[in-house]
């Protein structure tokens, strides 16, 4: 799909046009953020879609069409679901990005990981940075998983191993507290699914 | 003469130990002895056949003990780095990342009960 800049304007509502064209009009070099992911949800004659940001490039060059699409994601939380994983401070895999996009119980509960793990460092005060990363096998590419990665300074690899069977305890009774209190009628057997795909990662600063 | 899963730890920590030059390829040699001796043991552990493919352990392993699967993995991982990925620097404390999580899994494993 391409869009105009008419079209793109018309997904846009009242008072943000103005925007846009003054986004159009500034030059390249001043053209604002460059965003991490092209993939982004609009929302076209009452029907969710996905959008790559060379789907914006007839409006003008790459930086303004992706801060484009990132005004009509922004304007959009309303009418669609957006990822609750984009809105968390970590660096994501686009594909993982694109699942989450896709898949909600995923999105959710990926999202509740990373925050509870986030939680359970920060009380321990260390210093870490999280990102998730998607890994294939190199024999069978069909196992895969959604790797939570966390890189932590900590000098000593057993304390790091210690500490790494701490966050998969937390994950796992999250996973079975999930079970126990269903909500929403969640499948068991995609709870399992989602638990064999999630995997946890504690790497140090090497 | 049948020899057990420990036996390949010890040989990793032998070649680690023994690489008195540094010579990267005998860290990426105790690297792969360390994984199989994790490997071993958790085939072991579960009584899976001689053929059970290395992804499978690992699943299995996973669903018994989350931590201690997702670390054969990353095992499984640095391992196919030190046989496969020849232009990778496989460094000495790669070597000893790997002796330290195969310990660690096989303790695991000792004290899990099937």
């Amino acid at each position: 799909m391409t869009f105009s800049k008419t079209s793109c304007v018309d997904l846009i509502p009242t008072g943000l046009t103005e925007k846009i064209d003054e986004l159009l009009s500034i030059p390249t070099a001043k053209a604002g953020r460059i965003f991490k992911f092209t993939r982004v949800p609009v929302r076209i004659n009452n029907v969710n879609k996905y959008a790559d940001s060379d789907d914006f490039v007839s409006i003008g060059d790459r930086s303004k069409s992706t801060t484009l699409a990132n005004i009509i994601t922004d304007t959009q939380q309303q009418s669609i679901s957006p990822s609750k994983l984009s809105s968390l401070d970590v660096e994501i895999h686009p594909h993982i990005l694109d699942i989450s996009l896709k898949d909600q119980l995923f999105d959710v509960i990926l999202s509740d990981i990373v925050q509870n793990t986030k939680i359970l460092l920060q009380n321990k005060q260390y210093k870490f940075n999280v990102r998730i990363d998607f890994s294939e096998d190199r024999e069978y590419p069909d196992w895969n998983h959604a790797d939570v990665v966390i890189q932590i300074a900590e000098e000593d690899y057993d304390r790091v191993l210690d500490l790494w069977d701490e966050v998969s305890t937390n994950v796992e009774e999250y996973f079975n507290k999930t079970k126990i209190d269903p909500q929403d009628h969640i499948n068991a057997d995609e709870l399992d699914r989602l638990s064999d795909f999630i995997n946890i990662r504690l790497i140090t600063g090497e | 003469m049948p020899v057990s899963g420990e036996k390949f730890l010890e040989a990793a920590d032998t070649i680690y130990k023994k690489n008195e030059s540094r010579e990267e390829i005998y860290y990426r040699c105790s690297a792969s002895r360390a994984y199989y001796a994790a490997f071993h043991v958790a085939k072991k552990h579960f009584h899976l056949p001689r053929k059970t493919r290395h992804i499978t352990v690992i699943d299995i392993l996973k669903k018994n003990h989350r931590s201690t699967g997702e670390k054969l993995k990353e095992l499984k991982e640095l391992r196919e780095d030190a046989d496969y990925e020849l232009d990778k620097y496989i460094s000495q404390y790669i070597a000893d990342k790997c002796i330290k999580l195969s310990n660690n899994i096989i303790n695991k494993l000792n004290n899990l009960k099937t």
